[in-house]
C-alpha cells in the first residue's frame, strides 16, 4: 500500500500504480479507486468511484462513495448510492407503566430532549431494554375487545428550542401496568447521504 | 469521554445519555461531545440534554447502558461544581466509586508506556456497557453475569 501511496502523491505528474498490492493483500488499485477481494476472488469492497463509466460525451460518470457487497457477492449492503441512517446519539430512560384500568385507557410518558443541533424532526427508534413487556421496538400495539387498544408503546420526535430535538415515549393500556417500570433505549437517527 | 446520567430529586438514575456526535460550525461530524471536559470546564450537562423528571445531570466515567438505572448517584463538590463521586446499587449497596475508577485507568495508562492503553474493561465504552450482575459488579463479558 505505502509503494502506491508514494507513487500517487509524488509532486508533478503522478505514476500510474494499477494492480494488486502485496502479493495476497486482495487488494487493487483501480482507475476508479481501490478494492478489495475475498478468498473467491469476488469484489466485496470498493471505495472510490462507485459505478464508473463514460458517457456519450466522453464524461466520466460515477459518485465517489464505499459500496460493501456481501459473502455470496450478490447482496450489496452498502451500494454507495443509498442514504443511510447514522446513530447521532443514544441513550435510555426509565419509564414506570400507566395505572389503567378496563375500559379505561391511560397512558405514561418520558421525554427527553438532546441538543443534537437538529433543525427537523429525526427519526428515533425506542426499543425496550428489559423483558418485563413484549415490546421490542416501538410503536407496539395489543388489541383489546371491541377494536380497543389494551396495551401499546409509541415514541415520536419534535423540534424544541430551533435545533434540540425532543423524544418521547408513551405507555398506554387498559390495564394497571403502574407496578411495572421498564427502561429503554431511545436512538436519533440521521439520515445521510453516501 | 463519559456518559451523562440524569437523576430525580432522590438521586435516581432515570436516564442516560451515552454519547452524542460532535460537529463542526459547517454541520459535519467530527466526533463525540466530551462531556468530561466540559463538565470539568464548568459547563452544565442541562446544556446538552434535558429529561422529563429529572433534578439533574452529571458525568459517569462508564459507560452502563440501562443498568445505571439500578443506581442512585452521589454527589460531592463545591456547590456549581458537584460532580458524581458514587454509584450506590438501589438493592445491593453495591458501592461503583469514581476514584477507583479513575485510578484502575491512571494504572493502565501508566503500564501501558508509549503503546495506547484499552480500557474497555474498566470503562466500557459507547454501544459497549459493561456487563453488570445482579448485585450491579461488573463482570467479564466472556462469563454469564
Amino acid at each position: 500500500v505505502v509503494l502506491a501511496v508514494e507513487a500517487t502523491l509524488t509532486k508533478g505528474a503522478p505514476t500510474l500504480v494499477y494492480g494488486q498490492l502485496g502479493g495476497n493483500s486482495r487488494v487493487h488499485v483501480a482507475s476508479d479507486g481501490v478494492h478489495v477481494t475475498d478468498e473467491a476472488g469476488t469484489d466485496r469492497v470498493h471505495i472510490g468511484r462507485i459505478g464508473e463509466s463514460v458517457n456519450a460525451e466522453g464524461t466520466i460518470t460515477g459518485e465517489y462513495g464505499l459500496r460493501v457487497v456481501s459473502s455470496d457477492g450478490s447482496t450489496v449492503i452498502i451500494d454507495g448510492t443509498s442514504d443511510m441512517y447514522r446513530i447521532a446519539a443514544t441513550g435510555t430512560f426509565t419509564l414506570v407503566g400507566p395505572a389503567g384500568s378496563s375500559g379505561n385507557c391511560v397512558n405514561t410518558t418520558m421525554t427527553v430532549v438532546v441538543a443534537t443541533d437538529f433543525t427537523y424532526p429525526p427519526h428515533v427508534e425506542v426499543s425496550v431494554e428489559t423483558a418485563t413487556n413484549q415490546a421490542a421496538v416501538t410503536p407496539y400495539w395489543s388489541a383489546g375487545l371491541n377494536g380497543t387498544i389494551s396495551l401499546g408503546f409509541t415514541s415520536s420526535s419534535r423540534v424544541v428550542n430551533t435545533d434540540e430535538t425532543e423524544i418521547r415515549a408513551t405507555w398506554f393500556a387498559q390495564s394497571d401496568q403502574s407496578a411495572l417500570t421498564d427502561t429503554f433505549r431511545y436512538r436519533v437517527l440521521e439520515q445521510t447521504a453516501i | 469521554m463519559a456518559m451523562l446520567l440524569a437523576y430525580d430529586v432522590n438521586g435516581n438514575v432515570i436516564a442516560t445519555l451515552d454519547y452524542l456526535v460532535h460537529r463542526d460550525d459547517q454541520g459535519r461530524v467530527i466526533g463525540l461531545v466530551d462531556f468530561d471536559t466540559y463538565e470539568q470546564a464548568g459547563g452544565e450537562m442541562t446544556d446538552v440534554w434535558t429529561v422529563e423528571g429529572a433534578t439533574g445531570s452529571k458525568v459517569w466515567p462508564e459507560w452502563l447502558g440501562s443498568r445505571a438505572q439500578e443506581f442512585q448517584v452521589e454527589l460531592d463538590g463545591e456547590p456549581g461544581h458537584k460532580r458524581a463521586v458514587a454509584l450506590v446499587h438501589r438493592e445491593s449497596g453495591e458501592r461503583r466509586e469514581r476514584i477507583a475508577i479513575e485510578a484502575a485507568i491512571a494504572e493502565r495508562i501508566a503500564a501501558a508506556g508509549d503503546q495506547p492503553a484499552d480500557i474497555r474493561d474498566i470503562v466500557g465504552g459507547p454501544g459497549r456497557p459493561l456487563r453488570l450482575n445482579d448485585e450491579g459488579r461488573t463482570v467479564s463479558r466472556r462469563a454469564r453475569p
